[in-house]
């Protein structure tokens, strides 16, 4: 199969200019300014069926259209690289190993939005990203691929300010990363307007995952029809999924979107660690909901995830060996969302500390069957929460409680955990 | 269908609504309730409390705000389903999880919206444990606390001191369910106190100090009135019980005020019950001020009045009336000048907008104006010269700053001492104080040499400022008059007339110095004017006034105040005014009402003038009379009794009525209503061309060498003479204080709150310094209207503007 | 503009720390026509101080022209911020669901217990503080943590003493 974003992460330096040139590295960009309006750009990019690898699955091109359709300027460019979500590390991975093949994706969305100016945002943690974001930005500077008259065009100026996050998940959402880049708190902001026509500073704004960037390279060499064909059945392209948890072997796999969970967890990541059973596995981060070992032949992409109840999300599948408490699961993950969230609405503030009291009491035996029922009213009433946060964040605590229901009411009424094999 | 509206339907109701109105509003539109909790109409779309949600097709498959989102042609909007009815409850069950039930004791009782919430949502009972927090309640500063623990994080708060105010005092802080609202650093909260997040604050958060346990909401009764406190006339609704005023809020989004007050109109109000209050008639008895009946002293004023009359003529005889008085107060003691008495020795002391609105009507004629708000807001520049507004006319500069961030107009300050305007102008400079003319004379393209040396403008701020006025459509040039303008005030208006005559487009906006100033110089308080600001010389204006007034008003325009009392005075009649305190030369003024026959002063408090006279009359304050203020834009606002007059005192206008019925000539008015009307009918303005000329203004003087320049402005807490008998305000600026800049105060040894001696060839005073970033180098800035009047203690002629020399006590 | 201002706030800075706001003031210099530089400017105050000092935030503010209370709001939301002066060393153990399942926990009391330290307490030798954090993106080393922004993982209760020594070895930065 062929690699599109993970292509250059065995080369030697892969994250410098000159291992990047080497292997082939701005030759896109070059043609694309060469050969093509930008309008083709986001003509290929629609065709190609890429779409947004932070979660939301919005097809790339038709964002770009609607950026360069908006006639406020200047447009924006921005780079989503404030990965944060539990159990997810694959943008990680983009930026230490080939932040060069994201900033060339970036510049081809910049020309293809008509943007002139950009922002590369990674999350604070991201130390060694920021190293190599920051010197590959440099260096694309100094070889004109960025600035004024890119590669000789008249006409083609872009330019790029790279920002770093604090210490908050929320940041993610992409319109409380443009409060975090004006310098404000992180909250988000309601849509629509949405950021095509109000991003950042107000102005139209394509807002772009690091991994998407990433594909559009090789999507602009080997065209649409290419791209289209590395995904299974109906999805477009490669996706990186990322194992952790109850796995043998944790790490970042570029596969067709759309493998089944099945293959992923035994065929690349080894399986269950220690040999043990399978209990069940998240496909997309935390704010998926858990799926159980009949779910393992379930295709990883969006559409087959919506069916089940859960999400593609990030890609980062997460695995539960069948001494797992998916009460504890559930509980760990109400108390990320009980600490993440901005504390904005009142549904998602007040909302997700009921999640973490409910999963409290049930794990200290003093549960009820109404706690099952009120987890379900809960939720109900978080999904008028402000953003995806909240809207998601009861979601894996109630689809614990569905599929692993087991779990909960043991601990209801007193009664060992029961163990699951697969 | 026009692009213009939308149309929707709304459970089952179709409706149209502008493009750009949001779901909320089509349904308030067509009456559908929807509840709410962090809108509020003053302020942006927020969404935070999701009380508002509805079902929305197309839209998003689930919930969605309706205060958020903006009604879409074709939409299917439906408000009242079950599961959003199920939401509604939820979400104020999860909220009550924290907020306590301690209604009983709670300010906000009666009129708190969470209250109302769970009464209509029927919230008996909630399925969540009970987690009340337990925080103390935290005092912000001197007149605003928070209690932590009722706060619903609505941000009303928030958003209101930043996008009405332009101040952000507060803002959250943490975040996820540990948040709260605090101002900067979680410490004491050094805003403009202009009570508004309290306004805005939907539960019991956010409270008033001095209203804290005064009333229930309830118990109170609200009667809409207008602010006393300054020329904007912002709309107050006054709640009193038991015959006293217990708090103002703001009333009403409506001009002039928008829906917000500063700190004196929310909480300047408490001189109305103060326990210094004139309440009774005092007449002179054996050299003292001894309490009398009002027919005693009646009689003794009639008496003295015919007397003078009869011994001496009737230009004998004066009246001051007062811009802290009403219209219709104003009105009836120049009838019964010019009527009854016969004299036209009728004045006001408002010297700032009386000086500046001549000089504006000689060159400009009767197109100076005033003109609307609106008017200066819709200007594409807005140009602020002297005064810092934010201070003398809070609630305008909040609407300034706001027309400059989100209307997008261009605001120039040449202010004196830096200021909030600062933070949302395109260029803002500091003038020294005294150059404030010779710079709009500059702006109108005078070449004025050694410019920089004499306003402290630089010669590329002054191109960048000239640039920008000469490029817009329209500019309204904005200026305080103030008693810092004192001596100089025809000077800025000529050089801000010589601005409009060099550009078409520019408006001019004086900014009266108190509340009815400029309803005193359009009555025609002035010897040679007549009501509607028509000169008296206007034979048809007189003949106009004689027939309404039943008597022949006199041609002879009275005299010049300081030649009346110096000269033939036997008599003055003094309403709400301090002749002596606010003199420039206040011993010449005492000795002359030592040596006049009769002065009658009638007042709220005493002061220099009322211990100087013979008869002292208890008059009411704005809250317990009807009648109206003129504001700075000529509008009207009305005034009505929210409680009866303290003692004895009476309404300003019935006072001098009654004087009048008492030699004779009775108005037969009962109330103050057919004084509006009267008045009313002889306010038709003149039609006057003006010279349309030009003129140099005088040059400042350059800064002394070694000394320092007085600023003497205004400071937001200080109203003058009922302001500084508002505890509210005294407890927020409790003394006169001297502001100097950090580096200046450095150098000479000063430290916040020491003692300073000013001196200047006037004189000396001593007091406390504060080391003050808005103050510049070289500059020392004295509050004006303080009781002590610390200012005019050193130079007493034009104190603004001197040199004076600093030193450390 | 507050209307008292001037009004000096309580101190917080030595006498010795104080000169370190003149070195902030430049490092914001850059920051001062860029707009939506605050957390840059954060940032900043945290590379000289260790923390960001109220001083820091006042100054923060004067010199971006924005609100004092804004500023701290941006403080307070994210987490990487100390209010406090930090350890040389901080430790921040991851403590959500891939770490959790992989022995996160036992990682954290091995440090805590090694260092006779709680959660965000700073040992008396200014060298180490433990933070219990959100999901450091670092699932492939689980358990991981970062000693400030460098990365480590897999841990064990042992490899967390061993890191102790070899920081202890490396010394104060």
């Amino acid at each position: 199969m062929s690699l599109v974003v993970t292509k250059n992460f065995g080369n030697p330096q892969s994250w410098t200019l000159d291992s990047y040139r080497a292997a082939g590295g701005y030759t896109a960009l070059a043609r694309v300014l060469r050969e093509m309006t930008p309008e083709d750009v986001s003509d290929l990019i629609k065709a190609s069926g890429l779409s947004g690898r932070g979660g939301a699955f919005f097809p790339t091109g038709l964002k770009w259209e609607f950026v360069r359709k908006d006639p406020k300027t200047p447009r924006y460019v921005v780079v989503n690289g404030d990965e944060s979500e539990p159990g997810t590390y694959v943008n990680r991975y983009s930026l230490e190993l080939d932040p060069h093949l994201m900033l060339e994706g970036m510049i081809i969305a910049a020309y293809a939005c008509h943007a002139t100016l950009g922002y590369v945002y990674i999350r604070g943690e991201y130390g060694l990203a920021h190293e190599r974001t920051q010197a590959a930005i440099r260096d694309a500077y100094a070889a004109g691929f960025l600035g004024s008259g890119i590669l000789g065009t008249s006409g083609f100026d872009f330019d790029i300010t790279f920002r770093r996050g604090a210490g908050a998940y929320i940041v993610g959402e992409e319109t409380a990363l443009f409060n975090s880049l004006e310098g404000k708190r992180g909250n988000p902001r309601y849509k629509p307007p949405f950021p095509t026509n109000v991003g950042v500073w107000g102005l139209p704004t394509a807002i772009n995952n690091v991994e998407t960037l990433s594909a559009v390279p090789d999507i602009m060499r080997n065209g649409a029809e290419w791209f289209q064909d590395l995904g299974r059945g109906e999805a477009a392209g490669t996706k990186m999924y990322c194992l952790s948890g109850h796995v043998a072997e944790p790490g970042v796999h570029e596969l067709p979107m759309g493998v089944t969970a099945r293959e992923l967890i035994y065929d690349y990541g080894g399986g269950v660690a220690g040999g043990r059973g399978l209990k069940g596995f998240k496909p997309g981060g935390a704010s998926s909901a858990p799926l159980t070992p009949n779910e393992l032949d379930a295709a990883l992409e969006p559409k087959s995830m919506g069916a089940l109840g859960t999400i593609m999300g990030t890609g980062g599948v997460v695995v539960f060996d069948e001494t797992t408490d998916m009460v504890d699961v559930a509980y760990r993950d109400a108390l990320f969302f009980e600490e993440e969230s901005c504390g904005f609405c009142i549904p998602c503030r007040e909302g997700a500390p009921n999640l973490v009291q409910i999963c409290e009491r049930i794990l200290h035996g003093q549960g009820t069957m109404d706690d099952l029922e009120l987890l379900e009213e809960l939720g109900a009433s978080m999904m008028a929460s402000f953003c995806g946060l909240g809207q998601f964040a009861h979601q894996p605590v109630r689809g614990a409680a569905r599929r692993f229901r087991e779990d909960f009411v043991a601990h209801i009424e007193g009664r060992p955990i029961p163990a699951a094999a697969s | 269908m026009s692009s213009e509206t939308v149309t929707l339907t709304i459970d089952g109701q179709e409706v149209q609504v502008p493009r750009g109105a949001t779901v909320l509003q089509a349904c308030e539109s067509i009456g559908v309730e929807i509840p709410t909790l962090c809108t509020d109409p003053r302020l942006k779309p927020y969404g935070a409390c999701r009380m508002c949600v509805v079902e929305v097709q197309p839209g998003p498959p689930r919930p969605t705000a309706s205060c958020t989102t903006p009604a879409g042609d074709g939409m299917t909007v439906v408000t009242d389903s079950q599961s959003i009815k199920d939401i509604r409850k939820h979400v104020i069950e999860l909220q009550l999880q924290h907020h306590p039930l301690d209604c009983p004791y709670c300010d906000q009782a009666g009129t708190c919206e969470l209250q109302d919430e769970v009464f209509d949502q029927e919230i008996f009972q909630s399925p969540y444990e009970t987690v009340p927090k337990a925080h103390p309640e935290e005092i912000l500063n001197e007149v605003i606390l928070i209690n932590h623990n009722r706060c619903i994080l609505c941000g009303r708060c928030v958003r209101m001191c930043d996008e009405q105010i332009g101040v952000r005092a507060l803002d959250f802080v943490e975040r996820a369910v540990g948040t709260f609202i605090a101002p900067a650093q979680h410490e004491f909260m050094d805003c403009e106190r202009c009570g508004m997040c309290i306004e805005t604050c939907p539960v019991g958060a956010l409270l008033s100090r001095p209203f804290k346990h005064a009333a229930r909401s309830w118990q109170t009764e609200k009667t809409a009135s207008t602010c006393p406190h300054c020329a904007v006339g912002c709309s107050l609704l006054v709640e009193s019980r038991h015959g006293s005023v217990v708090r103002t809020r703001s009333n009403g989004l409506e001009e002039p005020d928008r829906g917000i007050l500063c700190a004196k109109g929310f909480f300047g109000h408490s001189f109305v019950n103060s326990g210094e209050r004139i309440t009774e008639p005092l007449v002179r008895r054996n050299g003292a001020l001894q309490p009398a009946s009002w027919s005693e002293a009646l009689n003794v004023i009639s008496a003295g009045l015919r007397e003078v009359l009869d011994a001496h003529g009737p230009q004998a005889v004066g009246v001051v009336g007062s811009p802290n008085t009403t219209n219709e107060d104003n009105y009836t003691l120049q009838r019964f000048a010019r009527a009854v008495l016969g004299t036209n020795n009728v004045y006001s002391q408002s010297s700032g907008l009386h000086a500046a609105a001549r000089t504006l009507r000689a060159v400009l004629g009767s197109a100076a104006g005033p003109r609307s708000q609106s008017e200066l807001l819709e200007s594409d520049v807005i140009l602020v010269v002297g005064a810092d507004i934010g201070q003398t006319h809070n609630v305008v500069g909040a609407h300034v700053k706001q027309a400059a961030r989100d209307d997008g107009r261009t605001l120039l300050v040449a202010t004196r001492l830096a200021s909030g305007l600062d933070d949302f102008a395109t260029v803002a400079a500091r003038v020294r104080p005294g150059a404030e003319a010779v710079l709009l004379s500059a702006l109108a393209g005078a070449d004025i040499p050694n410019m920089h040396a004499l306003t402290g403008i630089d010669a590329d701020t002054l191109t960048a400022m000239r640039s920008r006025v000469q490029a817009a459509g329209t500019v309204a040039v904005v200026w305080d008059t103030g008693v810092w303008t004192l001596g100089k005030a025809e000077a800025i208006a000529q050089g801000a007339a010589n601005l409009a005559l060099a550009h078409d487009g520019v408006k001019l906006f004086p900014l009266p110095e108190r509340a009815n100033a400029a309803g005193t110089f359009l009555l025609g308080m002035a010897p040679d004017l007549l009501p509607g600001a028509r000169p008296l010389s206007d034979d048809e204006a007189r003949r106009q006034a004689s027939d309404a007034w039943g008597a022949p008003v006199p041609a002879e325009p009275g005299l010049a105040f300081d030649d009346f009392i110096d000269g033939p005075m036997q008599a003055l009649y003094v309403m709400g005014e301090d002749v002596v305190g606010g003199s420039a030369n206040p011993q010449g003024a005492q000795a002359a009402l030592e040596r006049a026959r009769l002065v009658v002063a009638q007042d709220i408090f005493m002061n220099a003038t009322t211990e100087a006279a013979d008869v002292v009359l208890p008059g009411a304050t704005f809250a317990e009379k009807g009648g109206h203020f003129t504001n700075f834009e000529g509008r009207l606002g009305r005034l009505a009794p929210a409680i009866p007059p303290v003692g004895k005192a009476r309404p300003d206008w019935e006072i001098v009525a009654r004087v009048s019925a008492a030699m004779g000539a009775d108005f037969g008015w009962r109330s103050h209503e057919p004084i509006s009307t009267e008045l009313a009918g002889l306010m038709q303005r003149p039609s006057l061309p003006g010279s349309r000329e030009s003129a140099a203004v005088n040059g400042a003087a350059p800064a002394p060498a070694d000394g320092f320049v007085l600023a003497t402005e205004q400071h937001l807490y200080t109203a003058g003479v009922s302001g500084r008998r508002a505890d509210s305000l005294t407890l927020m600026l409790p003394e006169a204080v001297a502001e100097l800049n950090a580096g200046d105060a450095q150098r000479l040894s000063i430290a916040h709150g020491d003692r300073i001696r000013l001196s200047a060839d006037g004189g000396e005073v001593n007091l406390k310094a504060l080391v003050a970033d808005r103050v510049p180098p070289g500059v020392v800035s004295l509050p004006d209207r303080f009781l002590e009047a610390a200012p005019r203690q050193l130079d007493p002629r034009a104190p603004d503007g001197a040199a004076v020399r600093v030193h450390k006590v | 503009m507050a209307i008292h201002s001037g009004a000096p706030r309580r101190a917080t800075l030595d006498d010795a720390e104080r000169p370190k706001l003149d070195q902030l003031r430049q490092a914001l210099a850059p920051l001062r026509d860029e707009p939506g530089t605050t957390l840059e400017a954060l940032y900043a105050a945290q590379d000289i101080f260790s923390y960001v000092p109220p001083e820091a935030v006042t100054l923060i503010a004067k010199e971006l022209r924005l609100p004092e209370s804004e500023v701290f709001g941006v403080l307070t939301f994210y987490s990487m911020f100390h209010r406090k002066p930090a350890a040389a060393y901080v430790l921040r153990v991851c403590r959500d669901l891939s770490c959790h399942l992989t022995g996160a926990p036992q990682v954290l009391h091995a440090f805590n217990q090694a260092l006779g330290a709680r959660v965000g307490e700073v040992t008396e030798d200014g060298l180490f503080e433990t933070e219990s954090v959100s999901c450091l993106g670092l699932c492939d080393l689980q358990p991981a943590l970062m000693v400030n922004l460098e990365q480590h993982g897999p841990m064990t209760a042992d490899k967390a003493r061993a890191l102790l020594d070899d920081l202890r070895a490396r010394g104060a930065r």
